[in-house]
């Protein structure tokens, strides 16, 4: 599945500068394999050691958290849109 | 005097300069402001209004704040609180609620950087705050609200003038939104890119509290909790008021939340920071926030300083504000209304001794969905016709 995928600005170092990137995967597990596959050291900045996503970022398919669907095993089909998003910027006071 | 040293991230400890930035580019952790706290003590003097305004970032003149600590005898007595005061922020001057607080210190750093204009999402009361005082400072608001906000809830920011968008879905919808519109346009947005200095506005909050109780501490203070900013801060100003030599006793934070959109008293009842958002389901508006930012500090605030949180029932917060209006006069919004029904929970089960002094946070003034709920006999709902009216007058004489 051919993917786009939003790039926070701390995150744009390792892609060129790029704010969107397109990348492949069945599942958001399989894209952020491939992101680490064409710009390597992105991966340890998106999830911790266990494999786990980082506590302060979220990633959001198409609109929605994929915290409500299956996290990173959410599936994904062709032409979805994903955004990478510091938790921080995406909550209130 | 400005004491401010820099930013440092909560969660990996990165330094950075203050500048328009929110979270660490290490950890995406957020930052926050630290003090000179010793400098501000030496220079303006301890307990001084000055140094607490100052370590809230207020500007010189600020409007608002200094609202009313009110000694509630009769609520208390029905809820079993002998020594129960309430700090109430909707007597608020500007906007009345406690955001008038955190836009003042938010939009000092704004000013500093010459910014123009400025955003945020808001359910209500932080639009009102931000365009009354946008317009003081001659910057243009542009504010973000959910899909069937209330007009009536942002009456000063309709009033205004500023551009508003209605976003469809909830506040966390809305929210996203405003914080890719910063991302994409690099806007200046209070509670997003502006927000380690909005958030610090808050501590006044707690100061106030503090510097009113010097004699008699609050053993306990109950707030509402939203996104858990508020709830971060009064841990904040705790710890800061330690810091400097001036906290005596302590007081431990209690959190409340509507329970049909509680993510923080679930994390605190099952003992952990981590947060599992959820889908709003209540009627209080101020606080529906499935996915609040600050909730893992906010946990965090309540379980380090020996506190508890408790979600309620809209029915049982809606009983509260007729208790308050009819015991102490006070007419508060849908938030304030949950601390006081999370607080009488909270001495119910005895968590909170009823014979020690508490303060509950009235977090703004009344609410619309307040008044929708418990609408009196004596107001008409009427189409703006002679019709109408002529329809109900015949039929009440």
């Amino acid at each position: 599945m051919a993917v786009s995928v939003r790039i926070p600005t701390p995150l744009r170092k390792f892609t060129d500068g790029k704010g969107e990137v397109e990348a492949s995967g069945n599942t958001v597990t399989e894209v952020v394999d491939n992101l680490e596959a064409n710009f390597p050291g992105i991966k340890e900045k998106l999830c911790d050691e266990s494999g786990k996503l980082r506590k302060f970022l979220n990633i959001y398919l198409n609109d929605e958290d994929i915290r409500f669907m299956d996290s990173l095993d959410t599936e994904l089909r062709d032409g979805d849109s994903l955004a990478l998003i510091p938790a921080i910027a995406g909550g209130r006071f | 005097m400005n004491f401010v040293k820099g930013l440092k991230c909560k969660e990996c400890g990165e330094r950075y300069e203050a500048s328009l930035r929110f979270y660490c580019d290490e950890c995406f952790g957020p930052v926050e402001l630290k003090f000179d706290l010793a400098g501000a003590v030496e220079a303006l003097g301890r307990g001084s209004v000055d140094v607490f305004s100052s370590l809230s970032l207020l500007p010189e003149g600020f409007k608002a704040g200094s609202t009313p600590l009110v000694r509630a005898e009769r609520l208390g007595k029905r809820l079993g609180i002998q020594n129960l005061y309430l700090k109430d922020e909707g007597a608020s001057m500007l906007s009345h609620s406690f955001k008038d607080r955190v836009v003042a210190s938010a939009l000092g750093m704004a000013k500093s950087l010459g910014i123009k204009t400025i955003a945020a999402a808001s359910t209500g009361n932080l639009a009102n705050a931000l365009a009354v005082q946008a317009v003081d400072a001659g910057m243009d608001a542009v504010i973000f609200v959910p899909e069937g906000t209330d007009y009536g809830k942002i009456a000063q920011a309709v009033a205004s003038g500023c551009r508003i968008f209605e976003v469809a879905g909830n506040y966390d919808d809305a929210n996203r939104l405003c914080s890719e519109v910063q991302e994409a346009l690099g806007w200046a947005v209070v509670n997003g890119n502006l927000k380690p200095y909005y958030l610090e506005g808050a501590k006044s909050l707690l100061f106030e509290i503090m510097a009113l109780m010097e004699d008699m501490p609050p053993s306990a203070i109950v707030a509402p909790m939203g996104g858990g900013g508020l709830m971060r801060m009064l841990k904040k100003g705790l710890d800061e008021l330690k810091a400097m030599g001036m906290l005596k006793e302590e007081t431990a934070l209690y959190g409340a939340q509507a329970a049909g959109c509680s993510p923080i008293v679930s994390a605190v009842k099952a003992g952990t920071e981590d947060i599992s958002p959820v889908k709003p389901d209540t009627a209080i508006g101020a606080i529906a926030i499935g996915d609040p930012p600050d909730g893992a500090y906010a946990a965090r605030a309540i379980m380090e300083s020996g506190g508890k949180a408790e979600a309620v029932l809209d029915a049982d917060a809606m009983e509260m504000l007729e208790f308050l209006r009819e015991d102490e006069g006070i007419s508060t919004g849908g938030a304030g209304a949950v601390a006081l029904a999370a607080a009488a929970s909270f001495v119910k089960s005895g968590d909170i001794a009823g014979d020690t002094p508490v303060v509950v946070i009235l977090t703004d003034g009344q609410s619309k969905a307040a008044r929708e709920q418990a609408r009196p006999g004596n107001v008409s709902k009427i189409e703006a016709n002679l019709a109408a009216f002529r329809a109900i007058w015949e039929e009440n004489t």
